[in-house]
């Protein structure tokens, strides 16, 4: 196996964070946010930008005390080989599960909006190969290609939100501030989790090569992020009204369908969907590496792309573990209620082992060798 | 050369680990870019020329064989010695007036007035025939049969004087040639007419011509173990990369094969990646287009008996634009550019996107379009993907039935296509007139990139879109276009990022690439090569200018 060195720039990692979180919004995030906190969605929205700033913070602080190492290769110096596995395997885990929903969702909302009779195995397989195609080829090439594809993405979403402008009446977020703290705590917990998306800088801090502006970098991706996805929802209520915008089922794609190029193309949510799809196969393909690469460094094994074909076989099947499209989106939704947990426990138990045992690791050097 | 992957298994690299070398190590630029030496004829072993005259001719022949254009002229030469002495040249390669001025009448009428008695034999003879009677100016001894080989093969006069250990090799290489003429690749509205021509040093010349920089380096090398084609690598030294030239000169040391007809050759076996249908290594007919390569930090390869120099490292970007860009304003020069990205995508996305629609996507076409379409395609047996596909493998048929026969029978196909398969096809009912609408503006959109390589890839990339389109609709052709991005963006080109400078962006590199900027904005060298010197100019002029202009008119104002 030749030693690849992979490096991508800080402005790179912020845009595959940027995807992470305006890929995949049109799935479950505005459904569910409307739902739980209808038109005081904005402030669930805000909330969650800052808990999920503090958690990437965090990550950044851990990254940055191991600057040439992965978690899962400092995860076994913090706590030991066997601990260390372990921790990398739950790690790997939470990837496994997290690229499945999604891949879900996927498929769910494909079959649900544009291809009614293609059977769900197989669009899934379909968007698996270009997933195993694209770790095989690695971080850089991902990289590199959402950053030539994702001004299409944001291109889409101006577009939308362009569109919907005219329509927007803002009687529906009155009254004010009139929502439960219960209510609100728990859609602030969901839209940290849409938000969040910590473990891309986790991962791949060390094979960034100006890492002293990645904090500036994550941070400016939370930011747009958070004001897109506040945007987003914003539209939807005030061109829905919180009671209409509950009973949608893809709220984004109900927005999108209404806007119109010119009088040539009139409905074109097909082409926004292609290029939502686009935005979904990076946020998965980069989640999936991850846990790829997890696993081979947890193994202490040189070449992740031997394990490409190991692990494609849990991401299909826990994709299929909904056995309908309600019971897909409770699962989506019960993800949305813990992930945040998960990554903030991921995050501060490294941090906190590293500074109570006094580890550091290696250098930095200009980067990393895979 | 940190940035480079590991090459995947290459023709090449496969041919270095056969023989056990080690690609060079980068050292010192200078001491490293060792022309790679010419590969010795196969199964011959080397021996030193005899004093004896006849012996060495007798053993010539046995090399060259019995071949009827390659003469032997035995002749005395008119000194004191009354030496004997034989001219073997290739009938047809050499230059006979001059050989008749400068040598035959040298030699059999003037010798006895130039030389002294005791320069008449041996090694004497042969250095003073050398140094005082030849007015030739291209003279190298050799030594050895291989040697003497060699040179006739190459098309050198080589002359034996008896007594003599060595022979001379006289450079008087002369051919039928073509004139320098119009490149039939790249013409252009504005700009030079001057293209290549078969001659590498005269085209080497027309490059030399446009730079004269003394940093131009010209090193020339043979290859093609029977060939034995000459090839000149150009670079500029204080631009290029370092690491650039260094990969260049080891890819080509490492090519060992027996011929070497084109520069085509020669692509293909220093490309990164073989299985890619994207080309990496551009070809150009014009010398200017090399000079601006060249000064861009790129490295030109001019082979021998092709019109066609190559240019590495090469990136998508420099098959978009056509030279004429840069002589033309910016603003009407931008607008071709963007013309020119629109060719692409209905090159390769038109049909693709036309079948996804029509068959799964019809809520997206305006009612009165649908309704159109649908009455265009009544009637019509096959489904929307048959239909693509028939028509654009009539197409591609067509095309290339086309290229191959003479002109005057060209135009009975054009009209055969035109009109034969055209009409006849659509009031048969075979097809519907919008997909014959759809594969014409498909054909001109890959037509009107520039790069005629890139167009052909483009067009075989469409096949599989519009097979996924049939299957998938939009869906299948994002996938597909995922597809064909992922291979676009690990691809490299000598270490340099294939999507360069979209990805990894850099945005004084878009400003030639999206868009041609003007002249004064584009004050740095494209920093995906990277260049030693990374400033074109220094200040912009423009601003400069601007300047002066303001600084004039405060003047002005104040008097």
């Amino acid at each position: 196996m030749p030693k690849v060195t992979v490096r991508i720039s800080s402005r790179q990692l912020m845009l595959l964070k940027l995807t992470g979180i305006t890929g995949t919004i049109f799935f479950g995030a505005v459904r569910l946010l409307t739902t739980m906190a209808g038109a005081h969605a904005y402030l669930a929205i805000l909330g969650g930008g800052v808990a999920s700033w503090t958690v990437i913070f965090l990550a950044t602080r851990i990254a940055q005390r191991f600057p040439a190492e992965t978690p899962f290769e400092y995860a076994q110096i913090i706590f030991g080989k066997w601990f260390g596995k372990l921790f990398g395997f739950a790690l790997i885990s939470f990837n496994l599960v997290a690229a499945s929903l999604i891949l879900r969702s996927l498929g769910d909302f494909l079959i649900t909006a544009i291809l009614p009779q293609t059977p769900l195995s197989v669009n899934i397989t379909l968007m698996l190969v270009l997933i195993c195609v694209g770790t095989y080829l690695g971080l850089e090439a991902l990289a590199r290609f959402n950053e030539a594809f994702y001004p299409f993405i944001f291109l889409s979403w101006v577009l939308v939100l362009a569109a919907s402008v005219p329509r927007l009446d803002f009687g529906w977020f009155r009254p004010l501030f009139d929502i439960g703290p219960g209510q609100l705590t728990s859609a602030t917990i969901v839209a940290g989790t849409f938000l969040i998306d910590s473990l891309v800088v986790l991962v791949f801090y060390p094979f960034v090569t100006d890492k002293k502006v990645v904090l500036k970098y994550t941070t400016w991706s939370v930011v747009m992020g958070t004001i897109l996805v506040l945007l987003l929802q914003g539209a939807v209520i005030g061109v829905f009204s919180p009671n209409l915008a509950n009973t949608l089922t893809f709220p984004l794609l109900e927005l999108a369908q209404d806007a119109s190029l010119g009088v040539f193309l009139e409905r074109i949510e097909a082409l926004y969907l292609a290029i939502w799809v686009v935005g979904t196969f990076i946020r998965v393909a980069v989640v999936f590496y991850a846990a790829v690469l997890g696993l081979a460094q947890t193994l202490g094994i040189k070449d992740h792309r031997i394990f490409i074909p190991l692990l494609v076989v849990p991401v299909f099947y826990l994709s299929f573990q909904a056995d309908n499209v309600p019971m897909s989106f409770n699962y989506d939704s019960l993800f949305s209620h813990y992930g945040i947990f998960i990554q903030f426990g991921f995050v501060i138990s490294l941090l906190l082992g590293a500074m109570f045992r006094g580890k550091r690791g290696r250098a930095d050097s200009e980067s990393k060798s895979v | 050369m940190s940035r480079r992957k590991t090459r995947k298994p290459l023709p090449i690299s496969r041919l270095a680990e056969a023989r056990g070398k080690e690609p060079q190590k980068p050292q010192d630029v200078e001491d490293d870019l060792k022309v790679p030496p010419p590969q010795p004829l196969e199964d011959q072993h080397d021996q030193p020329l005899s004093i004896d005259l006849d012996e060495n001719i007798e053993l010539l022949k046995q090399r060259v064989g019995a071949s009827d254009d390659i003469v032997f002229r035995n002749f005395k030469i008119n000194n004191a010695g009354e030496l004997n002495a034989t001219l073997v040249f290739v009938d047809g390669l050499v230059n006979k007036d001059q050989l008749q001025r400068d040598l035959m009448g040298s030699l059999m009428l003037f010798a006895r007035q130039t030389c002294r008695a005791e320069w008449s034999t041996g090694t004497h003879g042969y250095d003073a025939i050398k140094n005082h009677l030849l007015t030739l100016i291209e003279l190298k001894d050799v030594t050895t049969i291989r040697q003497c080989v060699e040179a006739v093969t190459a098309a050198d006069a080589l002359l034996f004087i008896d007594g003599s250990k060595k022979a001379l090799v006289l450079g008087a290489k002369s051919w039928e040639h073509r004139g320098i003429s119009e490149p039939g690749t790249e013409q252009v509205v504005r700009g030079p007419r001057d293209g290549f021509n078969e001659l590498f040093k005269s085209n080497v010349a027309l490059v030399r011509r446009r730079i004269k920089s003394p940093y131009l380096r010209v090193k020339y090398a043979r290859i093609g173990r029977r060939t034995q084609t000459d090839m000149a690598i150009m670079y500029e030294e204080n631009i290029a990369n370092p690491s650039i030239v260094k990969e260049t000169f080891r890819r080509l040391s490492l090519i060992d094969v027996d011929a070497i007809l084109d520069s085509g050759y020669i692509e293909q076996y220093i490309e990164d990646n073989p299985y890619s249908p994207f080309p990496q290594v551009q070809f150009t007919e014009r010398p200017d287009r090399v000079a601006a390569a060249l000064l861009e930090g790129r490295v030109a390869i001019l082979v021998d008996g092709t019109p066609f120099a190559l240019l590495v490292p090469a990136v998508m970007s420099n098959f978009l634009p056509s030279p004429e860009d840069y002589y033309e304003r910016w603003i009407l020069t931008s607008a071709t550019r963007l013309v020119r990205t629109l060719s692409i995508i209905i090159a390769i996305l038109l049909p693709a996107l036309y079948v996804a629609i029509v068959t799964f996507h019809q809520e997206m076409i305006p009612t009165r379009l649908a309704i159109a379409i649908a009455s265009s395609r009544e009637g019509v047996p096959f489904s929307a993907v048959v239909e693509a596909l028939l028509m654009e493998i009539t197409f591609e048929l067509l095309r290339e039935g086309t290229i191959r026969v003479p002109g005057t029978i060209g135009s009975t196909i054009g009209i055969v296509g035109g009109i034969i398969i055209g009409q006849a096809a659509v009031s048969a009912g075979l097809v519907s007139p919008l997909m014959i609408i759809i594969v014409a503006l498909t054909a001109i959109g890959s037509f009107a990139i520039p790069a005629f390589n890139v167009g052909l890839s483009l067009r075989l990339l469409r096949f599989p879109l519009i097979a996924l389109a049939g299957s998938f609709g939009l869906y299948g052709v994002f996938s597909g276009i995922i597809l064909i991005m992922l291979h676009v963006v690990s691809l490299r080109s000598f270490g340099v990022p294939y999507l360069a400078p979209v990805a990894p962006s850099n945005l004084s590199g878009m400003l030639d690439t999206v868009i041609r900027g003007p002249l004064w904005a584009l004050s740095r060298r494209p920093k995906m090569f990277r260049p030693r010197q990374k400033q074109r100019i220094d200040k912009p002029a423009f601003i400069q200018h601007q300047q002066e202009k303001g600084r004039d008119d405060n003047a002005e104002g104040n008097s």
